[in-house]
This record gives structure tokens, sequence and C-alpha cells, in this order.
């Protein structure tokens, strides 16, 4: 089953068929399909409505050529979302993982409209007091382009 | 795109956040991120953080609400966010503040420490990379 897409309503439902992502299948190299990621205004507007980061810069067109770009673009933090949906979109994660840390590299900006084009892969696995870590790298490209745009790396205590 | 001046202990404006429940369920939506640590009272209430906290996203948010609203759009072409680290949750019904201090400049980039602090202290630390404007007698002058 497939979840390459992000409407907010039927996630919820959808999660509970998917098989749980486990440690032992994050073998570092391993690689995931590829994901695409549109970058809708609703998708915008849900995440200004979430956050309260109303910066005009990500609705409003005026706003964002005063500031040299040629439309509204992503609020870069919904690579955080994309970063982790690009190793989950055909699984779910198990029940209490957390997140231990992140990094985030952005290379050129994403258009409200856009799609990106993700590659996940798994970095690094290890564990320390009892607790098992998993680092996996995310790298984004505009659909039209070959340039990365972003990059980001995730640590998570897996919890099975 | 314009770049910000920048030196070295110079202070971004804090960001002054409230955590809710609400907010955590708004980004479970958006994120599809329904962990129950999160969105679960119940279940929440049984682990060992005692009760919901918010995904990690939602402080790296501010972090990166910070860091445009400082540096600007030049950020999303040349920006990073470097060793996040949790260090300890973010609660619901609970307020923060978001601060970055410019740590030194180099070579037309500022490098920025960065916190998420409650009542209890740092719950996020991380360091952020952004392109400048060297300010004079900074270390990132141009010659």
């Amino acid at each position: 089953m497939s979840l390459r897409r992000n409407s907010v309503t039927s996630w919820r439902i959808l999660l509970t068929e998917l098989p749980e992502l486990v440690y032992d299948d994050l073998v570092p190299g391993r690689r995931f399909p590829h994901f695409r990621y549109e970058i809708t205004p609703a998708l915008v507007q849900a995440f200004v409505a979430a956050t309260g980061d109303d910066n005009p810069v990500y609705t409003d067109a005026d706003a964002a050529r005063a500031l040299g770009l040629d439309s509204p673009v992503a609020p870069p933090a919904l690579a955080g979302i994309w970063g982790r949906q690009a190793y989950l979109q055909d699984y779910r994660m198990p029940p209490g993982g957390i997140l231990a840390g992140q990094d985030m590299v952005f290379r050129r900006p994403v258009s409200v409209g856009d799609t990106l084009h993700i590659q996940a892969e798994v970095t690094r696995r290890w564990t320390r007091r009892d607790r098992r870590f998993v680092t996996i790298e995310s790298t984004a490209r505009v659909a039209s382009s070959a340039d990365t745009c972003a990059i980001v790396r995730v640590t998570a205590i897996w919890p099975k | 795109m314009a770049e910000v001046s920048a030196r070295t202990g110079e202070r971004l404006p804090t960001l002054r956040k409230h955590m809710t429940q609400e907010i955590i369920d708004a980004w479970a939506g958006v994120s599809g991120d329904y962990n129950p640590l999160h969105t679960d009272p119940t279940f929440a209430a049984t682990s060992h953080f005692g009760g919901t906290i918010a995904h990690g996203h939602l402080p790296l948010a501010w972090l990166c609400e910070l860091l445009i609203g400082w540096a600007g759009a030049s950020w999303l072409s040349d920006g990073e966010l470097l060793g996040v680290r949790f260090v300890a949750p973010v609660r619901p019904e609970v307020d923060y503040e978001v601060t970055g201090t410019v740590a030194g400049t180099e070579d037309g980039r500022a490098m920025i420490s960065l916190e998420v602090a409650g009542p209890e202290g740092a719950c996020v630390r991380g360091k952020a990379v952004a392109p400048i404007t060297p300010t004079p007698g900074g270390k990132g002058e141009a010659p």
C-alpha cells in the first residue's frame, strides 16, 4: 500500500493499516522508494494554523517579491514532515518512538505549488544504554530541477 | 535576497511561545504523526513522561521562525540547522522562550547558538548557520 500523498484527513485511518517499521529492518545503506511531497496552499495554511507562524512570505506574493523571491515559499519546518514521511510512506512508526536529534540544510527556496522528490536512506544505527538509535537522511529536490533543495537528517530512538 | 548584518554576541529577538494540546493535535493533522505520546493523554500518562509531549518538530518550527525572522529569506537558500538535540520534553500548557545568540562570524556566515527553554530549563538546543553581511569589527569583516 502506498501513501504517497499528504492529505491531512486520511492519514489517521490509513496509518493503522500499515506495517510497523522496526529497528531490525533499518540496516545502514537501506534506501526507501522515492517520495513525492506536494507543497499545496492548503498544507501551508494548515502549517500556519498549527504553529502560529504567520510570516507573509509563506502566503503573500507581494511579501515574497519584496524579499526577492518569485512567489510565496514553503515554510522550511515542513522539512521535518517530509523528512519523516519519506521513510514512513509505506510503514507506520511503532508507538513510543522519540525524536532525539535533527539537522536541516537548505540550499534553495521551495515555492508553494512545487512538488518535492525525496530520497531517504538509513545512514547509521546503534545502541546506547539499552536504547536503539537510528539516523535517516532524506534529500529533496524540486521535481523540475536536478539540484538538491534541502537535506534532513533525523535521529530517533526506535521503540522496537 | 538581502543579507543581514551580525556581530558576535548579538542576541536574536526572542520568541515567546505557549504550547497547548490543541497545537499538538493540529500538528498531528499536518504531519500525519499520531504517536500516542503526543495525542493520547491516557496512553501518555502511562509513559515515563507522565503526560503528552509536543512533537519535536514543533519547537524545531519555532527555531525556523526565529531564524527567518532574523536572517530573512536568504536563510532558505543558504541556511542550516545543525546538531539540534531534544534534551527535555516540550509539554502542553507551558510557556517557552526561543532564543539565539551569534556565536561567531566567518566567511560571510554567522554561527548561532539556539535554545528553547521552559520554566525548568532548556528543552531543545542546537546551532544554526546563516548568511550575513559582516559588521565592521566583526570576525567576518571583508578585507
